[in-house]
């Protein structure tokens, strides 16, 4: 069960000139891990690459055992393998919800009538979308459309699951229900998220996988994450000197992450749990580049 | 912290298999794909209009001059330039439905190959409108005055009607799913149907100049009033082997649409592609050059 499902070996993708991913290599096993990055990072590209929807221009990506850079065969056995949500999905006007996953399904070679459509309504069900079946896909919300796109995802309960942001639109209730379904689903299988929401991967994700300028920056648990950012948060009445990032929470106190630590007692001043989000900041954020730039 | 920039991927053990899911054989999907389309093509409401017009026009009485012989422009307009934009529709939301699996294991030759049978449909529809045409004119043939005259044969005046209305039904389909794979743009389907439609138009033999070669294009007359007072018609060339060229027409845009998939540019498909544009020429040639040698006036004014 603890052998890497996925193998992604120093794989580059370069458009034109730009370089999108530049000698990435890593390994997923069963569980969920989050692929966290700024826009334009190379996650998308990276997961577009696993997926078989784009070809890289150097290295290899083994999933399953099959090559997934290799000839079309090879490809084909990734595809039959794994779900995916990308990015981006859009829908065709007039289908209803279980024509729509319907007609997915058959694309993922389910032939047989009557398991296609038990499957269909299994992953509905699953996604909360069961009593909408028949209703058409423009009569529903943002969320639904975004649980929608996850079912098809669901088909077959592939052994790789890849999502693209699955949580950009829905509410808390949704996006709750949506990582008791993927923690359950990573008991088993491969989950690969990617996305901008530090608190999913805070409260779904055993590992992060951090991506910035085509070039991974971290690899490792969420709680060695946060333990990046341990003793350079604070919390106080006034921004901490030199603090890369500061903000007046709802307490009306000031959190403060990166800068100088006091170095005597402070009242006003504590130190803070460090989140996710704090890490992320203090290695990605814009403060920190500029940081960065500086210090180069 | 692990500043990971590299996981040693080469020193992991080789991972092992996972099982596959059932794996459909390829013809099994394609037909499940086939009776999608199939019903998609059926609901849409161009379709709809197109058989719904195109059995009103079978219903009604013959012509006295010219019984059903210039019907088959209905089924023409009404399955084919319909069916052109609603197909192009169809290809597109096939496509959106492809993205939104991100990558599913059936390639994209095996959707394309799905729409094309779905054109079956229509084509389907424009077979029995060409047998209630046939049987119209046997109800109610048309006056000696009228068209067609004289002693051209029954095979001559079958073809005429297959070719322009039943092949019509089937190729604007076809042609609005290469529209569709190639051109995915919303508007661009309704756009190149009105320039078909405005090409057909100048080459349907009213201009003399034009009269042979007007054969190229997928819908043609085959005769027509002129003069004043007027006289009927035969305008040159083949039916019969105009039927041929727009069969060689329909497997070149099935070839055309599944181009589109680079995996399906196989030395098959290269092989066919080459054999049907030798045979759409030569037919097309055959259908240009032979049959009726010259121009026919019907010497009764209409």
């Amino acid at each position: 069960m603890n052998e890497p499902l996925v193998t992604v070996e120093a794989v580059t993708k370069r458009y034109g000139h730009t370089v999108a991913l530049d000698a990435t290599s890593l390994t997923l096993r069963p569980g969920v891990t989050g692929l966290l990055g700024p826009n334009g990072a190379g996650k998308t590209t990276l997961i577009r690459i696993l997926t078989t929807a784009t070809a890289p221009s150097g290295g290899r990506v083994t999933v399953f055992g099959h090559d997934a850079t290799g000839s079309l065969a090879d490809r084909t056995e990734v595809r039959r393998r794994l779900g995916y949500v990308p990015q981006e999905v859009r829908f065709p006007r007039g289908l209803t919800c279980f024509a729509f996953v319907d007609y997915i399904a058959v694309l993922k070679e389910w032939s047989d009538a009557g398991r296609r459509h038990a499957e269909v309504s299994r992953v509905l069900d699953l996604v909360g979308l069961g009593d909408r079946a028949t209703r058409k896909i423009r009569t529903l919300s943002g969320g639904q459309r975004r649980r929608l796109a996850l079912a098809q995802a669901f088909l077959g309960s592939p052994r790789l699951l890849v999502l693209d942001e699955p949580t950009t639109g829905l509410d808390p209730e949704q996006r709750a229900s949506l990582r008791a379904l993927l923690s359950e689903h990573g008991r088993t299988a491969t989950v690969l998220l990617a996305t901008h929401q530090t608190e999913d991967v805070a409260a779904l994700c055993e590992r992060v996988i951090v991506v910035d300028a085509g070039r991974i920056r971290f690899d490792g648990t969420v709680a060695e994450f946060v333990a990046t950012a341990a003793g350079r948060v604070w919390l106080g009445d006034s921004p901490l000197p030199g603090a890369l990032q500061t903000w007046r929470t709802g307490t009306g106190r000031i959190r403060s992450i990166g800068g100088v630590a006091p170095t005597t007692p402070v009242p006003a001043v504590t130190a803070a749990e460090p989140t996710v989000e704090d890490a992320y900041l203090l290695m990605l954020g814009p403060a920190a580049r500029a940081a960065a730039e500086v210090a180069a | 912290m692990r500043a990971a920039d590299v996981t040693a991927a080469a020193a992991t053990p080789p991972p092992a298999a996972a099982p596959a899911p059932p794996v459909a054989a390829a013809g099994s999907v394609l037909r499940r794909l086939t009776g999608l389309e199939l019903r998609r093509y059926a609901r849409h409401p161009l379709f709809l209009i197109g058989a719904v017009l195109s059995a009103a026009v079978a219903a009604a009485p013959p012509d006295h001059d010219t019984s059903t012989f210039f019907n088959p422009i209905v089924p023409a307009a009404a399955l084919g330039v319909l069916g052109l934009v609603a197909t192009a529709s169809l290809t597109r939301s096939a496509q959106v439905l492809r993205e939104s699996a991100g990558a599913a294991p059936v390639p994209e030759r095996t959707q394309t190959a799905a729409l094309a049978l779905a054109c079956l449909l229509p084509f389907a529809v424009g077979v029995a409108w060409f047998g209630l045409s046939v049987w119209g004119y046997h109800r109610q043939p048309p006056a000696p005055e009228g068209f067609p005259f004289g002693d051209v044969s029954s095979s001559w005046k079958w073809a005429l009607l297959f070719g322009e209305g039943a092949m019509a039904a089937l190729g604007g389909p076809l042609l609005g799913i290469v529209i569709g794979r190639w051109w995915p743009r919303r508007g661009v389907a309704p756009m190149l149907a009105v320039l078909l439609v405005a090409v057909v138009i100048v080459m349907q033999g009213l201009f003399d100049p034009l009269i042979r070669v007007r054969v190229v294009m997928p819908f043609t007359y085959w005769g027509g009033p002129h003069g004043d007072p007027g006289h009927w018609r035969i305008l040159t060339g083949s039916p019969q082997w105009w039927v041929a060229y727009l069969v060689c027409l329909c497997g070149l845009a099935v070839v055309g649409a599944l181009w589109h998939d680079p995996g399906a540019r196989g030395r098959r498909l290269y092989a066919a592609s080459l054999a049907l544009l030798l045979a759409a020429v030569v037919t097309c040639g055959l259908a240009m050059f032979t049959g009726v040698g010259n121009v026919l006036t019907n010497p009764l004014p209409s």
